[in-house]
């Protein structure tokens, strides 16, 4: 018999203990012949479909209302930053916002992988060490200046901050205020729009990586901010297209393939964790 | 109604059953169309036991794990003969202004 108790962490750990032996079992006497992809796979769905469930308690409706007001709330803070940082000439334009897609993958997969299987602690870890590596690569960086040292440090410690004040102050069920988590989203981004220069490689490279971990890190936690993050590449994203084309027509494909990622991050979650009507019963 | 609800449900109308027979016997009951593969079974159980449809009947230890055994409450049994009726009404509605005889040969 082949055994599902590694896939079978896909689920809650309530509902391990719950009900964890005998949907193994149920997976082997389905497929009692040899380890099956099909079984895993369904498993490992349907363990995040649940963590996605269990980790809010509201509607559809509340749902979509907060994280449009969270994006507001963003549009708003991001704005005034970038427009402070445009008067001050601290930078003259927002492209450089969007990462290389080749880079975005990767750490997406990693972390999207660490935080499937967990919640709190592990993220808090990842996170801390990706704010790490954020910091080392711009000191290393070849064009190294206190100016440039400084945005990614106050990042780092932005995401390290919002990590373990969730991994301490969450309970992985409960989720965190939606003032909060867009405050430490939109804080976020107001630093790298206030500061990002789109000459040193490793901010260009790691702002918006750092930004989409600690959005994927709030999403394993509180699903609610990958609403504000679709929002956030749609409004970004559809100003800036036809001025991109019109500048060079690979590197606005890029960008877009690259904004696509947090809205498909937001679809994979409504489809699992709000296509069920039962939800919304569960609510408020 | 999802096909996988449908046949859970469908299978539930005669007897309690566990996870692993309903399984089964959804696959008897559709000529193997549909087969239920573990996650999506016990995510569709749960679906339907928060909406009120199916609750547990019974819990058992079988080789020491734990089992419990699924019966269908009096709304599933109104939303899958609903269900079924709605289906009834569909094939009607197509046989009675279609000529399917000649469809069929077509193809």
């Amino acid at each position: 018999m082949s055994d599902y108790s590694f896939v079978i962490r896909a689920y809650p750990s309530d509902v391990r203990r719950e009900l964890g032996d005998e949907i193994i079992e149920t997976a082997n006497l389905l497929a009692p012949q040899r380890w099956s992809l099909r079984q895993s796979a369904s498993l490992l769905a349907g363990g995040l479909r649940q963590r996605a469930i269990a980790s809010t308690g509201r509607s559809t409706k509340t749902t979509w209302a907060i994280g449009l007001r969270s994006a507001l709330l963003f549009q708003f803070i991001a704005g005034t930053a970038g427009l402070i940082a445009f008067q001050l000439g601290a930078r003259g334009d927002i492209s450089s916002m969007s990462p290389p897609i080749s880079e975005m993958i990767p750490a997406s997969v990693a972390v999207i992988a660490v935080l499937a299987f967990t919640t709190r602690w592990p993220a808090a870890v990842a996170l801390t060490a990706f704010s790490c590596w954020l910091v080392f690569a711009t000191i290393d960086d070849s064009s190294f200046s206190a100016w440039g040292v400084t945005p990614p440090m106050v990042m780092a410690l932005l995401i390290i901050g919002a990590a373990w004040w969730l991994a301490v102050f969450g309970d992985g069920r409960r989720t965190a205020s939606p003032l909060a988590t867009g405050l430490l989203l939109s804080g976020t981004v107001a630093v790298a729009y206030v500061t990002n220069d789109p000459d040193i490689v490793a901010l260009r490279l790691g702002v918006p990586a750092a930004l989409l971990v600690a959005g994927l890190a709030l999403v394993s936690i509180d699903p609610r901010p990958s609403v504000v993050l679709g929002c956030i590449a749609t409004f970004t994203l559809l100003p800036r297209l036809p001025i991109e084309i019109g500048i060079d027509k690979a590197t606005a494909a890029q960008r877009l393939a690259t904004s696509f990622i947090p809205v498909a991050i937001v679809c994979a979650l409504l489809a699992l964790g709000y296509r069920s009507t039962s939800l919304q019963n569960r609510t408020e | 109604m999802r096909e996988p609800t449908y046949y859970v449900l469908l299978t539930l109308l005669d007897k309690p059953l566990h996870g692993y027979a309903i399984a089964k016997r959804s696959a008897e009951l559709s000529d193997g169309a549909v087969t239920l593969a573990a996650g999506t079974l016990y995510g569709a159980l749960d679906r339907l036991e928060t909406d009120g449809l199916v609750k547990i009947a019974s819990e058992e230890i079988v080789n020491g794990r734990k089992r419990r055994s699924y019966t269908i409450t009096d709304a599933g049994r109104r939303a899958v003969l609903g269900e079924i009726a709605r289906m009834r009404s569909a094939v009607a509605a197509a046989e009675t202004s279609v000529d399917l005889s000649n469809i069929a040969g077509a193809l």
